[in-house]
């Protein structure tokens, strides 16, 4: 579903972080990528997602076969691809429910498909919002705009059951969490797990992938994907740390 | 007998107070021999009057609409106030419209200059107890230069809301002035919303008598290519327990030019006064310009007064975000800087005329894509 070939990218034209990565997710996988700070984890997500100032120096990143690296971001949007972010932001005077609305319709339109009516729209995320624990009132509010850390990353998650991607980037999304948020969300995220949908959960930490359980493991470091295995390989970097990985890169 | 055409705005302006006594007569001699504003006069730096005018002469006219019937009054003003744009406006006609609605909570005004020069001037007062709503709407056609005065006056106990939209002509240039009073426990609600126009400048000149008087003055500016807007304020507090509450917010795209000039002068007498002033402005993009001057200066020593100013330009990491999210860039945009605009729109009580506002911007914004 997602085939990354030998990604090098830059940040701001000059600075190169992503040095030959090769990663491959079939559909209905889980993938975990971990690696220390600056490894180049959010660089990878933002490059994925076509961020203006992250672009691809050489390589491909094929998406259900198809090469995305020149599309606007809302075009992979619109293609199913999402990314729910580190530090979601906040947008003061954009009551969160507006935005999801216009978010979904035009991703809709993009696709050729009829745009959601009000009321179905409503329903929808009324169902979905309350598997996360987000109230009507919290959806009223500015988009983000003095939601704690726990509520922002509900709201990610949130939004990703609404627009429904067909593939996910989760990046840090365990940051910021108390124990209580981060069942919440895990949960909100394992309710997403398909056979038809794939992801990529970005972390630190194995607390994340104890909830979220990955069908693969990948060690990041420099640029590169170092090192590649079960479930079993979270758990060494958690008991041993990077230290051998940052050495051999 | 040779008739001497005008040949520049300046002599068109001049032309009518030929012969004119009184302060009219001090005015027109004060005019003649300093012109038009200029940068080079420090209220007007940013903002030249003289230049902006230039190649627009003859006699144009205002045209005025009103939903109710106005009376008149003869004008009264003292030619050494310092306050040009509205004593050029007041100067310029002998009678003034008036309006004192008593059984009345909407009045609507339109004016609409046509093209060359021309004046226009009206004052409005709040009677005491009473509450109204006022909605200006001023527009113009090509190469006009208008300068309008419209002045309120709110008594004990009244409460004016005043909405003034201002769509000027790409080639027009506006003078939009008001001299406001607001007696003790009077409450004066004001927004601007100006898209500009070649020079448009909305100045308001308030005097409060504090007196738990209640002041408001919000206003949006959205200036695009070749447009201009300038949004200044006195507000002079007088006496005891009086209430500011200022906030201006704008953007400047495409080669637009924004300016705000903001002073609060806080009187010895004026305790207690609670006055905060902010002007927020957003430039999209290298060519266009905002310049900004808030001012405080407080003689009373028990007070709360704060002023503020941010520029800045529109949040990239706010536009991914929502293009991640699947809205196409020239949606994301129109979006961050509408729900930018908005805050200063939020006084606007009556709901459709927020709405047929924020429709208006949103045409007017599609060219900043």
């Amino acid at each position: 579903m997602l085939e990354i070939k030998n990604l090098h990218a830059s940040v701001g034209g000059d600075k190169p972080i992503l040095k030959g990565l090769d990663l491959s997710v079939p559909k209905g996988e889980v993938h975990a990528i971990m690696g220390p700070n600056g490894s180049g984890k959010s660089t990878l997500s933002y490059v994925l997602t076509g961020r203006d100032g992250y672009e691809a120096t050489d390589g491909t990143i094929l998406y259900d076969g198809e090469d995305v690296a020149g599309m606007a971001p809302e075009e992979r949007a619109a293609k199913g691809l999402f990314l729910s972010f580190q530090y979601p932001v906040e947008i003061p005077g954009v009551p969160t429910l507006t935005f999801m609305k216009e978010a979904l319709n035009a991703q809709r339109r993009a696709r050729g498909e009829d745009e959601m009516s009000a009321p179905d729209f409503m329903k929808t995320v009324r169902e979905k919002a309350k598997l996360l624990n987000i109230s009507g009132d919290m959806l009223k509010r500015p988009l983000n705009v003095g939601f704690s850390g726990g509520e922002k990353k509900r709201l990610e998650i949130l939004q990703a059951a609404v627009l429904e991607p067909r593939f996910l980037i989760l990046d840090e999304t365990d940051s910021g969490l108390d124990i209580d948020a981060l069942k919440v969300v895990s949960d909100g995220v394992n309710a997403l797990r398909s056979p038809e949908r794939g992801m990529l959960v970005i972390t630190h930490y194995q607390r994340l992938l104890d909830h979220i359980s990955p069908d693969v493991v990948h060690v990041m470091s420099d640029g590169k994907i170092v090192a590649s295995g079960g479930p079993e390989l979270a758990k060494e970097l958690e008991a041993e740390g990077y230290d051998k990985y940052v050495r051999a890169a | 007998m040779a008739v001497i055409e005008p040949t520049n705005a300046l002599e068109q302006v001049l032309l009518p107070f030929k012969g004119a006594t009184g302060w009219r007569g001090d005015f027109a001699a004060r005019l003649k021999k300093d012109g038009l504003p200029t940068r080079r006069d420090e209220d007007w730096k940013w903002s030249d009057v003289a230049r902006a005018t230039k190649g627009i002469t003859g006699a144009g006219k205002v045209q005025f609409r009103s939903s109710v019937n106005p009376e008149w009054t003869e004008v009264r003003r003292a030619a050494d106030q310092d306050f040009f744009a509205n004593l050029l406006a007041f100067a310029g006609v002998m009678n003034v419209t008036y309006f004192e609605p008593r059984n009345l909570t909407v009045l609507d005004l339109d004016f609409r200059a046509l093209k060359g020069v021309s004046q226009a001037a009206a004052t409005i007062v709040g009677a005491p107890g009473m509450s109204v709503r006022v909605h200006e709407h001023y527009s113009s056609e090509a190469q006009a230069f208008s300068a309008i005065g419209v002045d309120y006056v709110v008594w004990p106990g009244a409460r004016v809301e005043r909405v003034i939209l201002i769509d000027e002509a790409p080639e027009s240039v506006l003078l939009l002035s008001s001299g406001v009073t607001v007696h003790e426990t009077g409450e004066f609600v004001q927004t601007v919303i100006s898209q500009g126009g070649k020079l448009v400048r909305h100045e308001t000149q308030l005097h409060s008598a504090g007196g738990g008087a209640k002041v408001t003055l919000n206003a949006a500016y959205l200036v695009g290519k070749g447009a201009h807007a300038d949004l200044t304020t006195r507000v002079n507090m007088h006496g005891p327990d009086g209430k500011l509450s200022q906030l201006t917010k704008g953007i400047a795209y495409g080669g637009g030019h924004g300016v705000f000039q903001g002073k609060i002068h806080v009187k010895r007498e004026a305790q207690k006064t609670d006055a905060r002033m902010t002007h927020k402005g957003m430039i999209i993009d290298e060519k266009s310009e905002i310049d900004a001057k808030p001012e405080l200066e407080i003689y009373a020593d028990d007070v709360e007064c704060a002023h503020g100013n941010a520029i800045g330009t529109l949040d990239e990491m706010a536009l991914f975000y929502m293009q991640q999210r699947g809205l196409p860039e020239s949606e994301a945009r129109r979006l961050l800087v509408e729900s930018f605009l908005d805050e200063a729109l939020a006084e606007i009580t009556h709901e459709q005329t927020a709405a047929t506002i924020r429709g208006l911007m949103s045409k007017r914004l599609k060219d900043l894509v």
